[in-house]
């Protein structure tokens, strides 16, 4: 246990956002060939006004054009009885053509990989939480779960404790979250709960918390945005549906997330027993809920971890802790709590 | 399909659970998210160092 606290201990640094380089592509410049000029391309150029193009191209007009290697072919019949042209051996021959050697890269569209998220309409159960942890004012992404209080709030246990170290002030839950609005509602923690794993050792293998929220204008909070169920224990390997509220660039935070996929083990840190799925959610998508998956990427089911890390600056895969029975345990107390 | 660990770390009936009471009222609570505060809470999240190559695991995209 000592080994894998201080591997992940060394390993783990939060950041406030990702860093994103941004790279302006410059914009081409060339000379104009003169005319006439003999040792360079003669380019002759039309300037087009773009709204006189699209009114010319009725559609009869597409129907009936003719196809561009048509009128090529024509064209170079027509070189063919150039008078300057000689013709050598059984080719056409034509002015031989020199020059230095040019290479012009291409282009790919970059920033235009497919997404590994999907935009979601707001979930009741599913929300942000806002907290204060050394100072700072952080947020991040839980879903109200099922329990005997009715007031329980599962998120990472990064988002309501230091791991290792103090438990989050100022912590509020926010279900259905959309644009800055909450219309269910603000629900402010009464205790908030943590494997001791993660908060005296900061072991990511743990990173899970509960928080108990208050009763807000008398209710309480699964009777207002209901609540999903939770399941320990499972085998490893199922298919995963994860929501979450990413802010860092590109995403807003201000709407919810999903990803969806057959979990896998993280290979780099076996020791940390978490799975992963293919995602590309940023910072403020901690905490969100994993739902096991019927084989469909309709929800929700069963709750059975939350998102907990990525690696380096653009992660393509979100890892969860696995729910076992520790976290089970920490769930049980929270649950039960008044 | 693989099983679950057959030991989730410590015993289970040992204590892992670590707890705290939030010393503030559910209004003063309230009273500190203001939307200016909300709109600039910092996302909290955990980025392990990036490896040479891409992580090796299998998760899969259905």
């Amino acid at each position: 246990m000592t080994s894998k606290k201080s591997l992940a201990t060394s390993l783990v640094s939060f950041s406030t956002g990702l860093l994103l380089t941004l790279s302006a592509a410059g914009g081409a410049t060339a000379s104009p060939a003169k005319a006439q000029d003999p040792v360079q391309p003669q380019i002759a150029s039309t300037t087009l006004t773009t709204s006189t193009a699209a009114d010319y191209w009725t559609p009869e007009r597409m129907q009936a054009a003719v196809p561009g290697d048509v009128l090529a072919a024509k064209a170079v019949a027509r070189q063919v009885h150039v008078p300057w042209q000689v013709s050598k051996g059984n080719g056409v021959a034509g002015l031989t053509e020199q020059g230095s050697f040019t290479k012009i890269a291409g282009t790919s569209r970059k920033g235009k990989t497919a997404p590994l998220h999907k935009d979601e309409a707001p979930v009741d159960h599913i929300g942000k939480v806002f907290f204060t942890l050394g100072g700072a004012n952080y947020v991040c992404s839980g879903n109200s779960v099922s329990a005997a209080n009715k007031s329980t709030v599962s998120t990472a246990g990064h988002c309501l404790n230091q791991g290792p170290g103090a438990f989050a002030t100022n912590f509020v839950f926010v279900p259905a979250y959309k644009d800055g609005a909450a219309p269910l509602g603000k629900w402010p923690a009464k205790a908030l709960y943590a494997p001791k794993e993660w908060s005296s050792d900061g072991n990511i293998r743990y990173d899970t918390g509960f928080a108990v929220v208050a009763e807000v204008d008398g209710k309480k909070l699964a009777d207002v945005a209901g609540a999903t169920g939770v399941v320990f224990n499972q085998p490893r390997g199922l298919t995963y549906k994860a929501f979450g509220y990413p802010a860092a660039a590109p995403f807003t935070g201000k709407t919810l997330v999903s990803c969806y996929g057959k979990a896998g083990n993280d290979a780099l840190n076996p020791q940390f027993e978490t799975q992963g799925i293919p995602c590309d959610m940023t910072g403020g998508s901690s905490g969100g809920p994993w739902f096991v998956s019927d084989g469909t990427d309709s929800p929700l089911g069963f709750q059975n971890s939350v998102n907990s890390y990525g690696y380096g600056s653009r992660s393509t895969a979100m890892y969860s802790p696995y729910w076992g029975s520790v976290i089970q345990q920490v769930y049980d107390r929270a649950a039960a709590a008044k | 399909m693989q099983q679950p660990p057959s030991k989730d770390g410590p015993l289970p009936q040992e204590d892992h659970v670590s707890h705290s009471e939030i010393s503030q009222t559910p209004e003063e609570i309230l009273a500190y998210w203001t939307p200016e505060r909300m709109a600039e809470a910092k996302p909290r999240e955990i980025r392990l160092a990036e490896p040479a190559a891409g992580p090796d695991g299998d998760p899969e995209a259905d």
